[in-house]
């Protein structure tokens, strides 16, 4: 890492700390004025985050996507872009960020713990189905990653209405249906990850499929998901039970990407 | 819509036409769709937990089963140690597809064919039946695969041609409904390249495939992430490494014991990559354990790898114990004989060898026409909902409202 690289790293950190606060502090205040600095500092906070990709990148000289620091920078970094345009289109309330923000923190710490030093891309990795991967991968884990804060604010709404600042969030009905949509945008890029993997796992390993840890593991969350959209079509799922179950699929999706080492071999370098 | 039709849908009550009706009925219900969802979820996760075989070397498995007894005698009689290949597995998958099958006709039943498809929601409905028929499609195309296919792994060095017979390859499976047998090609390997970065990072990793069958020949470049085809089968690069020729004669007599090129086996570590390997020879009553630096230095009088690029290659010979102890170490420059007792051992080259997957894959394109049919369909089936969401403007649909 260069000091720059570091420089920015942890600015992009105290930036989410402080919009962190901010935001805590706006929602419970209700406070307008509060809300537009909070905001200011998550755009800055995601201008840092920017810088730091970038000169990561820049190091490298492939994008950043090969190892855990890698992955955590540009996975939050998506998360975060993400949320930050939807809710400026007013689509998500800033109080979302609530739960979103202390994970992207420890997603990036956890990054930086396991930091290596940048190295050029292996044989592997040069794939033009690479970027296509990544990119959709995180799409579908950001959106999922905002569904999982709206279904978490949901819950906390439903079990303890009067806990300050729950009243203050969105109705419950609406974060129901944040989380639905986003789940729903999350699983089709989470189709185009499964579909452009199978075929870059064709033309490296010459299989498309093969129970792979991580590739079962990206099943198992992709079906979850799948269960969450058809209980609401076909049981009429909504509210806590649907929060639930956009929870679990969440904490499936936890594994799928941090977690397969501990279960299995797997053929993939993943973080 | 007629009244026979009305009546197998699976959303407007019970049908009133016997049991294949009901039978219909049941195979073509949501309800199944997500008990066979949440079956296959609880099976990936035995499949993900469970050491598989094919997965983790037999010896793990062993010791894995014999640590867990009760978990064994419990999950082994169904084939959950296999779950991808086992009963309650291929019957969760088979029931989908044709729950999924059965359900897509219902809906175009149910709207009376493709035509009248048009009006409200058309994009929503036409989505839905993409979607659904591309997940049949993907199951036919993987049936086709895993019954007529094969998939084999071939082992060459540099200089080395192979005829395609059965011993030929070092794994070789097939589909039981594989129709077509060997001998359709030999393969050469010609030069093998690796182009490393910054010295130390391998970026590209080719080889010259010389193919000839019949009176035909025809030479091609694999590399890493680019397979070839050739006559049906497509041939993707796998690994490489180094085979040293190693050369032992016995001085007295100077009959050549051994003389061949060694594929050494590469052992990544976090130091790097490490070449080495036994060779099948008792040799004094040892294990002659062969480590290959493909360019080393001295230091403190010790040969160490410098660099995995080939310049000042060295071969290691260690003498092993059956405990794996070290009874001795001889180092091999190129080029040099070196005595062992009554034996001369020679290090006579060095060259490359390369693993080759060859792979016939029969359902390949009905796979990949499902994987983008599939995600084509998702797009369309929820692009419309989705679009309205952010074209809605903000007072049309405040936050605190549903």
């Amino acid at each position: 890492m260069t000091r720059l690289e570091i420089a920015f790293f942890w600015i992009t950190i105290f930036a989410y700390i402080g919009a962190f606060c901010l935001t805590a502090g706006s929602v419970m205040k209700s406070g307008e004025r509060l809300e537009k600095i909070a905001r200011v500092v998550l755009y800055s906070a995601l201008a840092a985050h920017t810088a730091t990709c970038i000169v990561r990148w820049a190091g490298a000289g492939h994008p950043p996507v090969t190892d855990t620091y890698e992955l955590n920078l540009i996975g939050t970094w998506f998360t975060m872009v993400l949320f930050s345009l939807f809710e400026r289109g007013g689509r998500v309330s800033l109080g979302v960020a609530l739960p979103m923000i202390p994970i992207t923190f420890l997603i990036l710490g956890h990054g930086f713990v396991l930091r290596s030093e940048a190295v050029p891309l292996g044989p592997a990795y040069r794939s033009p189905w690479l970027v296509v991967h990544v990119i959709f991968a995180w799409l579908a884990f950001g959106s999922y990653a905002i569904a999982s804060g709206a279904a978490a604010v949901l819950l906390l709404k439903l079990y303890f209405p009067s806990l300050r600042p729950l009243p203050r969030m969105p109705a419950a009905a609406a974060l129901d249906a944040v989380c639905y949509r986003f789940v729903v945008f999350g699983f089709v890029n989470h189709a185009v990850m499964i579909a452009s993997g199978a075929i870059w796992a064709k033309n490296l390993w010459g299989r498309y499929w093969g129970w792979d840890a991580l590739e079962t593991w990206s099943l198992i969350a992709f079906l979850t998901y799948a269960a969450y959209l058809h209980t609401r079509s076909f049981l009429g799922w909504r509210m806590q039970r649907a929060a639930w179950l956009a929870t679990a699929a969440l904490f499936v999706l936890v594994v799928s990407f941090w977690g397969v080492g501990w279960f299995g071999p797997t053929v993939h370098p993943g973080p | 819509m007629d009244s026979a039709r009305t009546d197998l849908l699976p959303n407007q009550g019970r049908p009133r036409h016997g049991w294949i009706g009901g039978a219909l009925y049941l195979l073509g219900s949501g309800k199944l769709a997500l008990l066979l969802v949440a079956g296959l979820i609880l099976l990936s996760l035995l499949g993900a937990v469970l050491p598989q075989q094919g997965m983790v070397a037999r010896s793990a498995l062993e010791i894995w089963q014999k640590h867990h007894p009760l978990a064994t005698a419990l999950l082994g009689p169904p084939g959950f140690f296999n779950v991808f290949r086992s009963w309650p597995f291929l019957i969760c998958v088979l029931l989908l597809g044709t729950n999924t099958l059965v359900c897509t006709i219902f809906r175009l039943v149910r709207d009376g064919g493709i035509g009248p498809l048009r009006g409200p929601g058309f994009l929503a409905r036409t989505g839905f039946v993409v979607l659904h028929f591309s997940i049949v499609l993907l199951l036919v195309g993987a049936f086709l695969t895993a019954s007529t296919g094969m998939h084999g792994l071939l082992l060459l060095t540099e200089g080395q041609s192979v005829h395609d017979t059965h011993d030929a390859y070092v794994r070789f499976t097939k589909g039981p409904m594989m129709l077509q047998r060997h001998n359709r090609y030999s393969l050469g390997l010609g030069k093998v390249t690796v182009t490393y970065e910054k010295e130390r990072y391998p970026v590209d990793i080719a080889a010259v495939l010389e193919f000839s069958g019949g009176s035909d020949r025809v030479e091609k470049v694999v590399r890493v992430n680019h397979p070839v085809r050739y006559r049906g089968l497509v041939f993707t690069y796998d690994e490489t490494g180094f085979s040293p020729r190693i050369i032992v004669k016995e001085t007295k007599t100077g009959r050549h014991l051994v003389d061949s090129y060694v594929a050494l086996t590469t052992h990544k570590t976090p130091e790097g990559r490490e070449y080495r390997d036994f060779l099948p020879v008792p040799f004094f009553g040892y294990r002659p354990m062969f480590t290959l630096l493909p360019d080393h230095i001295v230091q403190d009088s010790v040969a160490v790898k410098n660099s995995d690029i080939p310049g000042r290659p060295l071969l290691v010979l260690e003498m092993q114990r059956e405990d794996g102890s070290v009874a001795s170490r001889t180092h091999l420059p190129s080029g040099e004989w070196t005595i062992i007792g009554d034996h001369a051992v020679l290090f006579a080259g060095l060259r490359r060898w390369a693993s080759i997957l060859v792979v016939e894959d029969p359902g390949y394109y009905l796979v990949y026409a499902a994987l983008w049919l599939g995600v084509g369909g998702l797009a369309i089936r929820y692009g419309s909902e989705f679009r309205s969401w952010m074209g809605a403007s903000k007072t049309e649909q405040p936050l605190e409202s549903a």
